[in-house]
């Protein structure tokens, strides 16, 4: 079963007076349980689309099935889809509140999908991504750019996704903990049924880690593998 | 000329760094040693620095360029650059020494270069201040480095702002800037890691070029093994401020150091697809150094 199902997307951002189309008729389909990969140079729009599959950009025209069900431009994502559909992005530091402690950071979505035993979660959460519970009440700024991002990764997956929006989770990473991040996706994949979408610009990471791939140059997709 | 203040000996080392060690003070009242007890030298020759974020290889370069950060405190048995020992320079000899002898490209071409001023007159800046040129030579040897650096149509470019170029034109500017009063020694931290993948090797192709035609030094600071393999003549390997291994930059691939061999293996590819990537022992090393 498809999962994503893109057909026809488009998305402009207006400068000045003229419109400048950022994705331009891109269709892509990704079945449950598949890896698949986004890869282009910056500015071919490749994060966009991603935003618009996570509900961060809501200025598009096209058709987007999530889940069998139809997207509508300019609508919030509401219920379940909130839950089923995470993202992790490129810079760890800017997507955790630099002044909340990781327990913080890590309850909030718990909370505010009213779940309950927040404090064994979050432990649970952390020991999958391999953090001991004494890292709990750190911040994000005493954390290196690795642990950022496996908390990030904690995160993401508190509220059992099932489509895990990945936009370049490891290029601002050095090789050696890219490869320890890029393990931890592999292994937690292995444990449990979810579906990702890797966006990057680097063909190698795309290549180790994707059954399938587009790339995108321009805002279009240019070849498919 | 001011360069007279320079006592310049018999020249066989470009650099000659010996026990380096570079402390910072940490909040609870100790010293953090970023770069402990570094020993290397070098001659006209593509030297490649690698290993990780926090190895002290970024902290190594702005030291030959004498733009460590002020709280670090600096020793070294000895630290010289072209026959110069650095530790007895001036704060008003260093913005001379710098440009004529030692240049230094940084990462982004975005934050390097000054975002209010035309790029024509950024590379003619370098000039002003180590030579005294008409306006008009000034201007003429600005729009003859932007042509060696490959740049189309350097005088309509060369009117430009930073913001208006492409990251690769950017750092192709950096680049004739800083060649532009011939250093002896370059300085590239992580000078392509900007930048996109399709423009890396075009742009380090040209860097490695250019110091070679002129005989000059280049240190190139990476993290990508594969780059300094393929570009450098030696390499060295640091981990957490220490040297661990060193070799022909060629040999990278094939070094028994486990952080180096450690280090090469971990890139993903291809290959790897569906398998897990070899990871650091982070304590095995540690116990080894």
């Amino acid at each position: 079963m498809n999962i994503v199902d893109v057909a026809g997307l488009n998305v402009s951002f207006r400068r000045g007076r003229e419109d400048i189309r950022v994705v331009d008729d891109v269709s892509l389909t990704v079945a449950e349980g598949e890896t698949f990969g986004l890869i282009g140079a910056s500015g071919s729009g490749k994060s966009t689309v991603l935003r618009v599959l996570a509900g961060l950009n809501l200025e598009w025209s096209g058709a987007i099935g999530l889940f069998g069900e139809a997207l509508t431009p300019r609508r919030r994502f509401e219920g379940e889809l909130r839950r089923r559909v995470q993202m992790v992005f490129q810079h760890p530091y800017g997507s955790l509140h630099p002044s909340h402690s990781i327990r913080g950071i890590l309850s909030e979505p718990l909370i505010v999908h009213r779940r309950p035993d927040v404090a064994r979660r979050v432990t649970e959460a952390l020991a999958q991504v391999g953090f001991g519970p004494e890292i709990a009440d750190r911040k994000p700024h005493q954390l290196s750019g690795g642990q950022r991002q496996r908390i990030a990764i904690a995160r993401a997956l508190l509220l059992d996704p099932d489509l895990l929006l990945l936009d370049e989770p490891t290029s601002a990473l050095d090789t050696s903990v890219q490869a320890e991040i890029l393990n931890l996706l592999t292994t937690i994949k292995q444990a449990r049924p979810i579906t990702y979408i890797l966006v990057s610009h680097d063909r190698d990471v795309i290549a180790h880690m994707c059954d399938r791939q587009v790339e995108m140059r321009a805002g279009r997709i240019v070849a498919a593998a | 000329m001011a360069c007279a203040i320079f006592w310049i000996r018999a020249v066989t080392d470009l650099v000659a760094v010996e026990n380096l060690r570079i402390s910072f003070p940490t909040p609870g009242g100790g010293r953090f040693t970023a770069v402990d007890g570094l020993s290397f030298a070098m001659g006209p020759e593509k030297l490649g620095i690698v290993g990780e974020s926090g190895s002290g290889k970024t902290l190594t370069a702005l030291t030959l360029a004498g733009l460590a950060p002020k709280a670090a405190q600096i020793t070294a048995d000895r630290l010289e650059v072209a026959g110069q020992d650095l530790q007895k320079l001036s704060a008003r000899d260093w913005p001379k020494f710098r440009g004529d002898t030692v240049g230094l490209v940084m990462q982004d071409p975005r934050s390097a270069l000054n975002p209010s001023l035309p790029i024509g007159r950024q590379v003619e800046e370098a000039l002003r201040f180590h030579h005294r040129l008409s306006a008009k030579e000034r201007r003429d040897r600005a729009l003859a480095a932007l042509e060696s650096v490959g740049l189309p149509n350097p005088k309509a470019l060369s009117a430009l702002y930073p913001h208006q170029l492409s990251g690769g034109m950017g750092q192709r500017v950096m680049i004739a800037a800083m060649l532009i009063n011939e250093p002896k020694l370059l300085i590239a931290d992580e000078p392509t890691s900007a930048l996109d993948e399709a423009l890396r090797e075009q742009v380090l192709e040209l860097l490695v070029g250019l110091v070679e035609s002129r005989k000059m030094g280049l240190i190139l600071i990476s993290h990508d093994l594969v780059q300094v393999a393929r570009h450098c003549d030696r390499a060295l390997v640091m981990y957490r401020g220490k040297l661990v291994d060193q070799g022909p930059a060629a040999a990278l691939p094939t070094s028994t150091n486990l952080y180096t061999s450690t280090l090469w293996a971990c890139r993903p590819s291809a290959t790897t697809h569906g398998h897990l990537l070899p990871v650091l022992d982070r304590a095995a090393i540690e116990a080894s150094l």
